[in-house]
């Protein structure tokens, strides 16, 4: 392991990863037709390294969106999936109940913020936000959700999609058809919709919105059942509120009796430096929703949480044949091992620091870098035509993300966005991350010698050759 | 119990002692006692005895200059015989017939009137009972025309308070109360707006409208798909949300998104449509040629009510499987009295009178923006004002309170107003006598003056 290291010796795709799309094209749906934005065939992983069937190797920034936060094989994770898949075989947690799944949700209560005392089983983020948004309406009576534009809270289900608005066609054929729901832009301190030009901007202006156009028009208060947002905002690019906008929609919670649904299943469990996200402002959710880094590289797992008032006596149930699994749970629980362990929270800590040290001062040195964000090891770098304008930038950001491939670093990218992201293992050794990051920044100064032309519009999404308009 | 005489059209307004009078309160505890709650709580502290012209007597003999027109419906005063008598007759002559099943020449005179006022695009029109239900087919035909669930709508914008009607629109949030967790299909963008707006001027290379780059840029980008939207519901000049004109830019910008993603633009002209605005139609300010156009209030030539849809070839000329309108849609009298008050514009000139009204308004009233801190601004099209009140110039923020205490003071002094969500409105006949408006707003500077003076 310790003899690997990033390398590229093909084009993109290589030989036998082109051989394997062709096979696969003949068979997959139109969505997984799509090797633009990963034009390479995965063969095996190894630590924070991805290998693929040609031999190529990539420093693994996307940590398989995130629900991998400790390499491969995760530590002590793997081996305990294995052994209560011996131990269990499957099991309907939700009927024949196990001991693992009540010692993992001991210890996730024992983890959560002061408040959450109980868990609800499930399998998947999706899932989770669909039990959240039941359980603030049950618990309050009240039909509406507040929502944020640009959040992501998944797409596979009615509500979820409709919940979403990362990008309008994720919602396509779904949002008319379900109400219930009430959107604000996310507090964004970059590129405010009520202003032109670079923030930093109040983001209060953003409750400004809430309190005096969208409830005054559009929506009476005590309508509303609760406030499902992310505390950083991450397929929507790494926005971070300001603490005093957290005052002031925490304010309006208690005002108006809103349930606060805080949706950390991207942003929860150490990827942004500290348990949950949420911590940073000391956010006491009535619901919290996990997913992703739950599972710790083990078995599809995810959790809702909430407090005795929401939840003690609830009649909504989130669970399905194959939430939590005993090796789904023993695996989370060995994660949750890993993540307390001290160690790990230091190195996201010290990736944070490198990645400032080496991403940040590129706001200053390249044009087409508006701006650096991030929080722990959850890191966007977003791309404008130029500072003054701030015209969005997806065609550079593509192009950055396209050569980063081909020197080694895989990314997180989405066709017609423009922040690239970074979300290494919680636990990569610094010299990879910062091999990494400065690999990233040197393909940012040389796509910028030669900046390419971006569309009138951020509507008019470029379709790559033999790319689809999906992900 | 009101005085025998006639109300003379130009006499003063007098309030003799609080309000409500003693029988006007006798009369109010009855209608409480007797009504659904929500009707009577927003009403005058008064109950009406009789109108004439643009005077109101109460059951106590006070008499109210009225400058609301029954919401904008009753474009020439009350009781013009010429107008009533319109509709008798064909009361007399047809009772009342369901236009949709007995047919009769009325209809397809006024029908003819109406295409031949509004804009060429519009070739072809639907019955409806009134606005609401105008709007309620509209958004249908919107739909079947595109096969697309969506319509955008605007923050401020009304359109009734049905079920359809009060999702579609966003003047107050009461209106939509227990129909937005019901049904989704509309989404809402803020009015374009020069004053109080959210909005940073727009920028070179955008879409020349700051409203129309956020409803591009936030709410096609991260919500909406523009393909599965049908299109826009608008007023051409906002109403009730406090009359507000769009600023240049905002309808090239709007149109071009609706061109570049076929959307259709549907124009609510209930209450500016039949002069309010200065303009026959308000669509007239920016020749705007709409796919559909919504019509209602002064239609009725303020004595029955008719509403119409009015659309392109290709919007109510391609199909025929909407059902739409309800029994009592252009009845024989109704069409009649819109006949006969579409000839009242043209014989009596009163889109002169309007804009003879406008400057009245515009003289008197647009002053105190820069006598008084809480006034923000006030806005003037034709026989449409709307006084917004804020907290402070700087601030901007509503001063819910300041108007309802300036609403208050002027109906003390004998005049109507209509306290709405965001202004103070002021509509007075189409066809007042200006000297009367000027004495009227006389009246409402000297309660503006009690209430924010020094």
């Amino acid at each position: 392991m310790s003899e690997l290291w990033p390398q590229v010796s093909t084009p993109l795709p290589g030989p036998k990863s082109e051989a394997l799309f062709a096979r696969m094209d003949k068979v997959a749906a139109a969505p997984m037709q799509d090797h633009d934005e990963v034009p390479f065939v995965e063969a095996r992983k190894e630590g924070c390294l991805i290998e693929d069937v040609d031999g190529n190797v990539f420093a693994d920034l996307v940590s398989a969106w995130g629900a991998s936060p400790y390499g491969t094989p995760a530590p002590g994770v793997t081996d305990a999936v294995v052994d209560a898949q011996r131990r269990y075989g499957m099991e309907i947690t939700d009927y024949v109940q196990n001991d693992v799944a009540i010692e993992l949700a001991e210890k996730l209560v024992g983890i959560a913020p002061p408040g959450i005392s109980r868990v609800m089983v499930s399998l998947s983020g999706t899932l989770a936000v669909e039990a959240g948004v039941k359980l603030a309406r049950e618990s309050t009576g009240r039909p509406m959700i507040l929502v944020f534009h640009g959040q992501y809270h998944g797409e596979v289900t009615y509500l979820t999609a409709s919940v979403s608005s990362d990008l309008a066609e994720v919602n396509s054929a779904n949002s008319a058809y379900v109400g219930g729901l009430v959107f604000a832009p996310y507090p964004n301190q970059f590129r405010a919709p009520f202003h032109r030009g670079p923030g930093p901007y109040d983001d209060t202006l953003y409750m400004d919105f809430i309190e005096e156009w969208l409830l005054v028009h559009q929506v009476e208060p005590t309508q509303i059942a609760g406030v499902l947002i992310e505390p950083v905002l991450g397929e929507g690019g790494i926005h971070i509120p300001s603490a005093a906008f957290w005052e002031r929609l925490t304010t309006a919670c208690r005002r108006w009796g809103w349930r606060l649904i805080l949706d950390e299943v991207q942003t929860g469990m150490g990827r942004c430096g500290t348990l949950f996200a949420g911590d940073h402002w000391d956010l006491r959710p009535d619901i919290l929703l996990l997913g992703k880094g739950i599972a710790a590289g083990g078995q599809p797992i995810a959790a809702v949480m909430a407090t005795d008032e929401v939840m003690a006596d609830t009649d909504v149930h989130g669970g399905g044949t194959f939430a939590w699994t005993p090796a789904a749970c023993a695996g989370a629980s060995a994660g949750i091992d890993v993540l307390t362990n001290g160690e790990t929270l230091a190195n996201v800590a010290r990736i944070e620091r490198s990645a400032r040290r080496i991403l940040s001062p590129l706001v200053d040195e390249v044009p087409q870098v508006g701006d650096v964000r991030m929080l722990g090891a959850f890191i966007g770098l977003e791309f404008v035509t130029d500072k003054e304008s701030i015209r969005p930038a997806p065609e550079f950001h593509r192009q950055v993300h396209q050569e980063s491939v081909r020197r080694g670093v895989l990314g997180v990218t989405q066709l017609g966005k423009w922040v690239y992201r970074m979300q290494p293992p919680l636990t990569m050794p610094l010299d990879l991350f910062e091999w990494s990051c400065e690999t990233v920044a040197d393909v940012i100064r040389d796509v910028a010698t030669d900046p390419p032309p971006e569309a009138d519009s951020v509507l008019d999404r470029a379709i790559p050759e033999g790319g689809t308009r999906r992900r | 119990m009101p005085s025998k005489r006639d109300l003379t059209p130009n006499e003063a307004p007098r309030v003799s002692g609080p309000l409500p009078g003693p029988r006007s309160q006798a009369e109010i505890e009855a209608q409480r006692a007797v009504f659904y709650a929500g009707q009577t709580h927003g009403s005058y502290p008064f109950v009406a005895a009789r109108k004439s012209g643009w005077l109101v007597e109460d059951l106590d003999g006070n008499v109210f200059v009225d400058l609301v027109s029954s919401s904008a419906s009753v474009p020439f005063g009350a009781g013009r015989e010429d107008l009533v008598e319109a509709a008798t007759a064909q009361l007399l002559a047809f009772g009342n017939e369901d236009s949709h099943v007995v047919t009769n020449p009325l209809m397809t005179q006024l029908a003819r009137r109406l295409l031949d006022l509004t804009p060429a695009s519009l070739t072809r029109v639907d019955l409806a009972l009134n606005g609401t239900e105008a709007v309620e087919s509209a958004v249908r035909f919107m739909r079947r025309a595109t096969g697309r669930p969506m319509i955008l709508g605007f923050y401020g914008g009304y359109h009734g308070e049905s079920t359809t009607t009060a999702g579609l629109g966003a003047e107050h949030h009461e209106i939509g109360q227990g129909v937005r967790g019901l049904g989704g299909g509309f989404a809402h963008a803020p009015y374009p707006r020069a004053y109080r707006t959210l909005f940073a001027p727009p920028h070179p290379g955008g879409s020349g409208d700051s409203t129309v780059d956020f409803i591009r840029d936030q709410m096609l980008f991260h919500a909406i798909d523009p393909a599965e939207v049908a299109g826009v519901v608008i007023e051409p000049v906002l109403g009730s949300g406090g009359v507000v004109v769009p600023p240049d830019g905002f309808w090239n910008a709007l149109n071009e998104l609706c061109e570049e993603h076929d959307w259709l633009l549907c124009l609510d002209e209930v209450k500016t449509g039949f002069g309010r605005t200065g303009r026959m139609f308000a669509s007239e300010l920016w020749d705007l040629q709409p796919d559909l156009m919504c019509l209602g209030k002064a239609m009725g030539g303020g004595v029955m009510p008719i509403g119409a849809v009015l659309g392109s070839e290709a919007v109510l000329g391609t199909f025929d499987d909407v059902s739409t309108g309800s029994t009592w849609a252009w009845l024989p009298a109704a069409c009649s009295v819109a006949l006969r008050s579409l000839e009242v514009f043209e014989a009596e000139g009163v889109l002169d009178n309007v804009r003879a009204l406008h400057q009245v308004s515009e003289e008197v009233l647009v002053p105190l923006v820069d006598r008084y801190e809480s006034i923000g601004d006030v806005r003037v099209q034709g026989c449409f004002v709307g006084i917004e009140l804020v907290t402070d110039k700087d601030a901007q923020r509503r001063a819910a309170d300041l108007q309802e205490a300036l609403a208050a003071a002027i109906l003390r002094r004998g005049v109507l107003v209509d306290s709405s969500t965001t202004t103070l409105n002021v509509q007075p006949s189409l066809v007042m006598d200006p000297a009367s408006l000027r004495a009227a707003l006389a009246l409402v500077c000297e309660a503006v003056d009690e209430v924010l003076g020094d």
